[in-house]
This record gives structure tokens, C-alpha cells and sequence, in this order.
């Protein structure tokens, strides 16, 4: 007859009373090193198998509810355990198709997963149509932007050919800009001879035409020398150097590109109208500024524009009518015929120069 | 063409036929019954005339070969792995012959971890802890050659015949 003591027993029973209770970890039972190879024994070497397995599984299990993948494998062939090494892997996988997604791969989708299946392919497919949709929408603003851009260009060109440079930066950065007053300016202005006259003999779109070009050619001739075109009025043209931006050689400057003017005027074929004009120059202080807050227009005020307007209107034909002041900054530079005091209106006689020898046929 | 003999592979995707002329009232499929009919009187067969080991290596060595026709013939998407284990799990479950899953994808050193639940091979078989996917072995370590051009060792490490509800292949480059 077999004998079992009663101590084992009651150890077998206490470990079988902690697993199922979930009190403290039961302890595997210890047998004397000469004990029989009997039947209890061998009941004793299965319940600590049992007991080490279970305690295996017991604490991957609680890994795994606190999210750790990453673990050791588990060795058991108890069913409970393959069942759980099953969902490890389910879970492992999820994790790595989300890894997928998250990096932009959206077409991952899961397969035999019951209900999760359907919800996480679902998901998937309304990420990928709002990660759709926002890049839709991202393409829409950049075109849009595009858009404002180029209309910002246009109106910044627009913004320019009214305006001087500075005045545009100022505008554009503090949103106004004030009128300012410029010691070292030359003032270049100039006028059709018998403009009024001609101008009756021809249609008005070919005469508008006529003086588009030709003043345009003017704007090129005075930007090539660092000048800037201020305004017409009618047929006379008013330009400026060493305004807004100081320039040392404002006076030559603006001699240089009167003297491009008459050669361009020189140089025009035959067959076309023989415009003449008349330059005036005159250096001194300057005020300009903005006038008006709807329509824009940089004007240019002072005695110095008003005798730079006598300068020409007591010039000649296809001569360049300069002032005292204009003179005795270019002289070193310049050949200056000087002609007889002229009386000026509100100033007395002034002394005046004929640039030369620039058009000796004349 | 299938009775020659061979000292190099000389198997072409165009041996298996047009199974759709060829089988116009019995289709396309059969039943797995008769893959593991011909696949275990095979390696019993080999068994018996050539050993285990020698059989297992067989059985690896064909399968290493079908992966890398598999890749050719069979998968669309091989401009990354992302696209192409996508393409390689929707195409194994077209073809009822498992579920793949990643369980890890260590792609700075080609190590990986993969499952195959319900695998043709041996889902259902007796437990017997054996590891029986030898052929499964080298049709993955196939496949991942083909798509890297690098050599892989593939072990099954769990198997439903040793017990396990999925198979579980451990990959590491050679």
C-alpha cells in the first residue's frame, strides 16, 4: 500500500488553493533527495511542472497587459499558452502594420481578426481619405498662394512704375511714407517745340502712340544713369537724380542722359515726326512725397524744380539750357559754352550755360 | 522537358500549364487533402531511400526554389519590403495557403520574425512535436533572397505539429 504523508499533501493543496484564489505565488514542493520513485513522486514532478509553466506563462501574461511585446519565448505545449503565444503575435503584427501606417503606407489592412479586422481596416481606409483630402487641400493653397504671389509681383511692378523704389519699401513696410527733403538733387526737365501746333496736324492715338515710345525711350535712357523719371505733363517731361538715394553724381548723371536724349532724338529715322525739344537743368534742395491718399502720385516740390522749368523754357531747340549751379558741378567734367545773363521772372538776370559741343550742327 | 536529366534547375512557371484549358469542368483548385498526400507519400518516400536529413534538405532546397519563382511569377509589388510582403500576404491568402504577419522586422540587419497561421503545410496535422514546415523554410528564405539579394537562413521555431496554434519562422541573413 502506498504511503503519502500528509505534510505533501497539504503543500499540493495549499499551491492548488493559491493558483486558484490568486493569493501568492505558490511555491513548487520539495521532495527528500532519497525519496522512493513511487507514484507520489511523480504526482509531485508534475504539480511543479505545472507550477513553473504556469508561473512562466503567468508573468508574460502580465508583461503583455502592460504592453511589453518584447519578451523571451515561452516554452509550453499547454494549450492555454499557445493560445496567448498566438495573440502575442496578433499583437506583434498590429504593431508593426500601425508602425506601416504611421509611416504612410495605407494600403496595410488585417485579415482574420474578427470585428478588429473591420474596424482597423476602416479606420486605415479614413486615414488615408483625410491624409487625401488635407493634401488636396494643401495642393489648392499652394496654387492659391502661387496666385497671390504673382498678383503681389504685378502690383508691386505696377506699384514701381508710379513710384520710386524706396517709396514702394516704404509702403510696403510701414504702410505710409513721409515727405522728405533732399539737399543734393539735379533736376531735368524738358519740352516739345511747337508740340501744341503739331499735335493738330496728327490723329490723337497716333500722337498718344508717338509720345509713349518716345518717352519710354526717355525712361530707359534715365535709368541706365541711375535718374528717375518723376512725371509728364503733356508733352514735358520731369525727372530727377540723387532722390530718393543720395548720389554724389547726381549732376553729371543727369547731364549724361540728356545728352543720350538728343542723340536718340538725333538718331530717329527721318520718315518719322521731327520732334524737337528743349532741356532745362538746375541742381539744388528737393521735397518729395506721396500727394493724395486714394491715388498715389510722388511728386517732387521746391525753387529748384520751378528754375530747373526756367532753365528750359529759356533753353533752345535741341539744346541743353543748364544753371549756374549745374554748371559749376560739372564743369571739370563738361564743355559749357556760357551765354548772356537772361532775366528770369522773380529771380533777375541769371547766368546761364549751353552744354556743348554736342550738336555743332545746330 | 519534366524527365530530363539535370545537374541545374531547369523548372519554368510555364510547366505548371494552363490549368484553365486543361481542367475546363473540374477548375483551378483541389483540395488540400491532395497537397499533403503528395507532399507527405513524397517524404516518405525520400525518407526511406535517402534519410532525414537528407529529405528535410530536399524539401528546403525546393521550397527555396519556389519562393524565388514565386517572387518572379507571383508578386506585383517589389519596390519595398512594405509593398512587398503586402503583395506576398494578400497573394498567399488568394491562394489559401496561409496567413503571413510580421511579429518583427529588423530591416537595418535582415532579421526577422514571421508567422503563418492556418499554413498548408500542416495546420491540423497530428502533434507530434516535430517542426514539419521545411518547405516553408526555404519558400521564405526564397522569396526574402529574391527580393534582397541577399542569402537567408530560415528556422521554424513553433509549429502546430510541436504544438503551437500558428508556425513561427525565425529569419536571419547568412
Amino acid at each position: 500500500m502506498l504511503e503519502v504523508q500528509e505534510e505533501i499533501l497539504d503543500k499540493i493543496t495549499e499551491g492548488i488553493y493559491y493558483l486558484l484564489n490568486g493569493k501568492k505565488k505558490p511555491q513548487i514542493v520539495e521532495l527528500p533527495a532519497d525519496y522512493p520513485d513511487n507514484e507520489v513522486k511523480q504526482v509531485v514532478s508534475y504539480f511543479n511542472k505545472l507550477l513553473k509553466e504556469y508561473n512562466d506563462f503567468a508573468g508574460h501574461m502580465a508583461s503583455t497587459s502592460r504592453g511589453e511585446l518584447d519578451f523571451s519565448d515561452i516554452e509550453s505545449k499547454m494549450q492555454v499558452v499557445q493560445d496567448y503565444k498566438n495573440l502575442r503575435s496578433n499583437l506583434k503584427h498590429l504593431t508593426w502594420k500601425t508602425q506601416r501606417i504611421s509611416q504612410g503606407d495605407f494600403s496595410q489592412r488585417i485579415d482574420f481578426m474578427g470585428d478588429f479586422s473591420a474596424a482597423f481596416n476602416k479606420m486605415t481606409q479614413q486615414l488615408k481619405d483625410a491624409f487625401e483630402k488635407i493634401e488636396a487641400q494643401n495642393e489648392q493653397l499652394k496654387e492659391a498662394n502661387q496666385v497671390i504671389s504673382q498678383e503681389k509681383d504685378k502690383s508691386e511692378k505696377l506699384l514701381l512704375n508710379t513710384l520710386p523704389l524706396k517709396v514702394v519699401e516704404d509702403l510696403k513696410q510701414f504702410g505710409k511714407t513721409e515727405p522728405e527733403s533732399f539737399d543734393n538733387v539735379t533736376v531735368f526737365f524738358s519740352d516739345i517745340v511747337g508740340f501744341t501746333n503739331k499735335s493738330m496736324t496728327i490723329e490723337p492715338k497716333p500722337l498718344i502712340l508717338e509720345l509713349s515710345k518716345m518717352f519710354t525711350t526717355f525712361d530707359d535712357i534715365m535709368t541706365k544713369n541711375h535718374c528717375e523719371r518723376i512725371k509728364t505733363i503733356g508733352d514735358a517731361y520731369l525727372a530727377v537724380c540723387g532722390m530718393p538715394k543720395a548720389d554724389f553724381n547726381h549732376a553729371s548723371n543727369m547731364l549724361n542722359a540728356s545728352i543720350s536724349i538728343m542723340k536718340y532724338l538725333q538718331a530717329r529715322p527721318k520718315a518719322q515726326i521731327d520732334w524737337q525739344i528743349r532741356i532745362g537743368i538746375h541742381s539744388g534742395k528737393v521735397v518729395g512725397g506721396i500727394v493724395g491718399i486714394r491715388k498715389y502720385l510722388y511728386d517732387v516740390f521746391g525753387d529748384t524744380i520751378n528754375t530747373a522749368s526756367r532753365m528750359e523754357s529759356n533753353s533752345e531747340p535741341m539744346r541743353i539750357n543748364v544753371s549756374e549751379t549745374t554748371y559749376n558741378l560739372t564743369r571739370d567734367r563738361f564743355t559749357f559754352s556760357e551765354r548772356e545773363p537772361i532775366e528770369v521772372k522773380g529771380k533777375g538776370k541769371m547766368k546761364m550755360y549751353f552744354l556743348e559741343p554736342y550738336f555743332p550742327h545746330l | 522537358m519534366f524527365k530530363e536529366e539535370r545537374e541545374e534547375p531547369k523548372f519554368d512557371w510555364s510547366m505548371i500549364g494552363d490549368v484553365s484549358a486543361g481542367r475546363p469542368n473540374l477548375g483551378t483548385e483541389t483540395k488540400v487533402v491532395v497537397y499533403r498526400l503528395l507532399q507527405f507519400v513524397l517524404r516518405d518516400v525520400l525518407i526511406r531511400k535517402h534519410g532525414v536529413q537528407d529529405t528535410d534538405e530536399v524539401f528546403y532546397e525546393a521550397g527555396e526554389q519556389a519562393g524565388h519563382e514565386y517572387y518572379k511569377n507571383v508578386i506585383t509589388h517589389k519596390s519595398d519590403f512594405d509593398s512587398f510582403v503586402n503583395d506576398l500576404q494578400k497573394t498567399l491568402k488568394e491562394l489559401s495557403i496561409g496567413i503571413l504577419r510580421i511579429e518583427s522586422a529588423d530591416l537595418d540587419n535582415m532579421i526577422f520574425t514571421l508567422t503563418v497561421a492556418e499554413d498548408l503545410d500542416c495546420s491540423g496535422l497530428p502533434v507530434c512535436d516535430e517542426e514539419i514546415c521545411t518547405f516553408d523554410e526555404g519558400f521564405i528564405a526564397g522569396l526574402l533572397s529574391e527580393h534582397t539579394g541577399k542569402t537567408f537562413k530560415v528556422k521554424e521555431v513553433d509549429c502546430w505539429c510541436s504544438g503551437d496554434r500558428v508556425c513561427r519562422f525565425k529569419v536571419k541573413p547568412i
